[in-house]
């Protein structure tokens, strides 16, 4: 009975941790997966950036094969393996901005709708990798810039201009918000950087705010998964 | 790279853009850009690389190849005789005078009758994109050296050759507002401000861009072009006039007349090679088109209107603007199906009217007719490059067709 026990807390164990993993691949997952101690949901443990040699990784060889026109086998050049290292994150693409404009501003900014064809959004029925540029970005900042504007103005949060003391803490937990994970030490220095020195000059506290809080929204944590 | 040598080259290329003149071209184009920036101005070498995905049909150049058979449909009615050797169709004729005098077809025996590895052995040269290549090579002072204007992505590798990246431009609004030339708006980011919040995401990003290198490498070259393009002096820009020059009521990139437009746009801002896909998939690949009709009826609707107007305000004698329009490959006789070599059009100031691309019955060039380098070489030496990167290619080969 023990033994029955010990195999089923394996298996589910393996299952489920595996199903949480591969957040940015879809696909089959085969039973034979292994999981590493360290990448038992870690995938956004605050402060840290997800490792790419602790990911999960999920063996894809069990699928089901399609015969099209020709007898031609449909899945031949399906990726059975899902990459190990890197270069598992992408460009959010326009579909999702609205989204998570939402999620994090609590509101989709008048400027992202009126900018849409910057982002070169597909046809329907079309699938384009998202791309980022020059121009993407810059009016993902600008679009940041805006909705910043308003939340600064709204929030007592951004009431008082930048100090040490409330950089670190609007940085650190504004971060937290729009990455889904905290920043590390640097990160925060980045951003306080942006409220403390570069908009020192500027007169308009809520200005300053939006553009340090901008700047977290046009960095890869807000702009890829 | 550590954080600080960025921050310290982009300091340094902060200072300097006060002294760092707009760049787009001289006096003699159409004044799309306010006499203030025309007269930071000076005269600069630019391509328009015009691909047609699928394959371009060679009697557009070399089009008394097939009227002796008739086939394509070529008949004396519909050939132009250029001169010098050089008979296109006569989609050709609504182009300008300029234009015509300035016209060459090019020979590329590249051997390859696969969609595939024509478009990768065409925009493939030693592991990087030539695009890349050159506009690096060409220098100057635009903060985007390197454009690809709509949705479709020219083939090739798009790894930054020496810090030169493809930077894709969707619509012609956001890039007027990047370059600060759009109409006032307080939501709108300072220039200088917005830069170094840009600077600032970057260095938030550096680990996941670390390990992220090619699923995010055009994030990490935009951030750098973005940085660039915000750190130069604003531009001013008469949106409305490229509007109306072109006939368009949107700024979004979309078809070619958009993208025609939008390359001149990026080319007055300093882009020294832009890239431009005649659509997606295969939209060129004219299968059993024997008459030629399919091919002549895209060409003069897709191409020619953008085109006329290109060359009519950016092709000129006081111009050093060249246009290279170019598929993966001809196509082939009986069927109209795939040739293993490609005809390329180009124009410009510096191309000698005549042709090195004229195919025989078979559709086949001649021996000892060069490569895919060569037509780079060609371009590079029409552009005026310098000679390492007209070397880099290997030299011109088609010395006939160019008059530098």
């Amino acid at each position: 009975m023990k033994k029955i026990y010990g195999i089923s807390l394996v298996l589910a164990v393996g299952l489920v941790a595996c199903g949480k993993a591969p957040r940015h691949h879809a696909g089959a997952i085969s039973a034979a997966t292994t999981v590493s101690e360290d990448a038992k949901g870690t995938e956004a443990k605050d402060g840290m950036e997800p490792k790419a040699s602790t990911m999960l990784t999920c063996s894809l060889t069990d699928g089901k094969a399609y015969k099209g026109f020709g007898n031609i086998n449909l899945v031949a050049g399906r990726i059975t393996e899902v990459p190990k290292e890197g270069d598992r994150f992408r460009v959010k693409p326009y579909a999702a901005l609205s989204g998570e404009f939402t999620r994090v501003m609590g509101a989709v900014p008048p400027s992202l709708t009126a900018n849409a064809a910057t982002f070169a959004v597909a046809p329907e029925r079309w699938y384009v990798e998202p791309q980022a540029s020059a121009i993407v970005l810059f009016t993902n900042f600008r679009v940041s810039y805006e909705a910043a504007l308003t939340l600064a103005g709204s929030d007592a949060k951004f009431a008082e201009a930048p100090s040490e003391t409330n950089a670190t803490a609007n940085c650190t937990s504004f971060a937290r918000q729009a990455w889904n994970r905290l920043p590390t030490t640097e990160e925060v220095a980045a951003c306080k950087k942006v409220a403390l020195v570069d908009t020192a000059a500027e007169t308009d506290i809520k200005a300053r705010w939006a553009y340090t809080l901008a700047s977290v929204l046009t960095a890869t944590g807000f702009v890829a998964y | 790279m550590s954080h600080k040598n960025i921050i310290t080259r982009r300091d340094l290329l902060k200072l300097s853009a006060g002294t760092t003149g707009a760049i787009a071209l001289g006096g003699m184009m159409p004044s799309i850009f306010t006499p203030e920036a025309m007269a930071q101005t000076s005269a600069q070498s630019a391509v328009l690389v015009c691909f047609l995905p699928g394959g371009c049909n060679a009697l557009f150049g070399s089009a008394d190849s097939f009227s002796g058979a008739g086939t394509f449909g070529v008949t004396a009615a519909n050939m132009l005789n250029l001169g010098n050797g050089l008979v296109v169709d006569s989609s050709f004729n609504t182009l300008g005078a300029f234009a015509k005098a300035n016209m060459a077809s090019v020979g590329v025996a590249h051997g390859i009758a696969a969609h595939g590895s024509a478009k990768a052995a065409q925009f493939t040269l030693n592991n990087n994109n030539p695009v890349m290549t050159l506009a690096a090579a060409m220098g100057g002072s635009g903060s985007i050296k390197a454009a690809n204007v709509g949705a479709e992505i020219a083939p090739g590798p798009q790894t930054a050759v020496n810090g030169t990246s493809l930077q894709q431009i969707s619509d012609m609004k956001s890039t007027i507002d990047a370059m600060g030339g759009g109409a006032p708006d307080p939501t709108m980011p300072k220039r200088e401000l917005a830069a170094k919040g840009i600077s600032a995401a970057e260095i938030m990003s550096t680990s996941r861009l670390a390990g992220n290198p090619e699923s995010l490498a055009t994030v990490a070259n935009g951030y750098k072009a973005a940085f660039d393009t915000l750190a130069k002096p604003a531009q001013p820009f008469n949106a409305q006039e490229l509007m109306t020059a072109y006939g368009l009521t949107g700024t979004a990139v979309g078809d070619m007349k958009s993208k025609f437009a939008a390359a001149e746009l990026m080319i007055r801002s300093g882009t020294n090679v832009v890239t431009a896909v005649a659509g997606g998939g295969l939209a060129w690949d004219t299968h059993g088109d024997t008459s030629g009709a399919r091919a002549r009826q895209k060409f003069v609707a897709e191409i020619m209107p953008g085109l006329k107007i290109f060359t009519d305000r950016m092709v000129t004698a006081n111009s050093n603007v060249t246009v290279i329009i170019f598929g993966d490959f001809a196509r082939s006789l009986p069927g109209s199906d795939h040739a293993s070599v490609t005809v390329a059009t180009v124009i410009g100031p510096n191309v000698k009217l005549g042709t090195t691309g004229k195919v025989d019955a078979a559709v086949g060039l001649p021996g000892g007719t060069p490569t895919v380098n060569g037509m780079w070489g060609l371009v590079a030496t029409l552009a005026k490059a310098p000679t390492s990167a007209i070397q880099a290619f290997g030299g011109n080969p088609h010395t006939a067709l160019s008059k530098v």
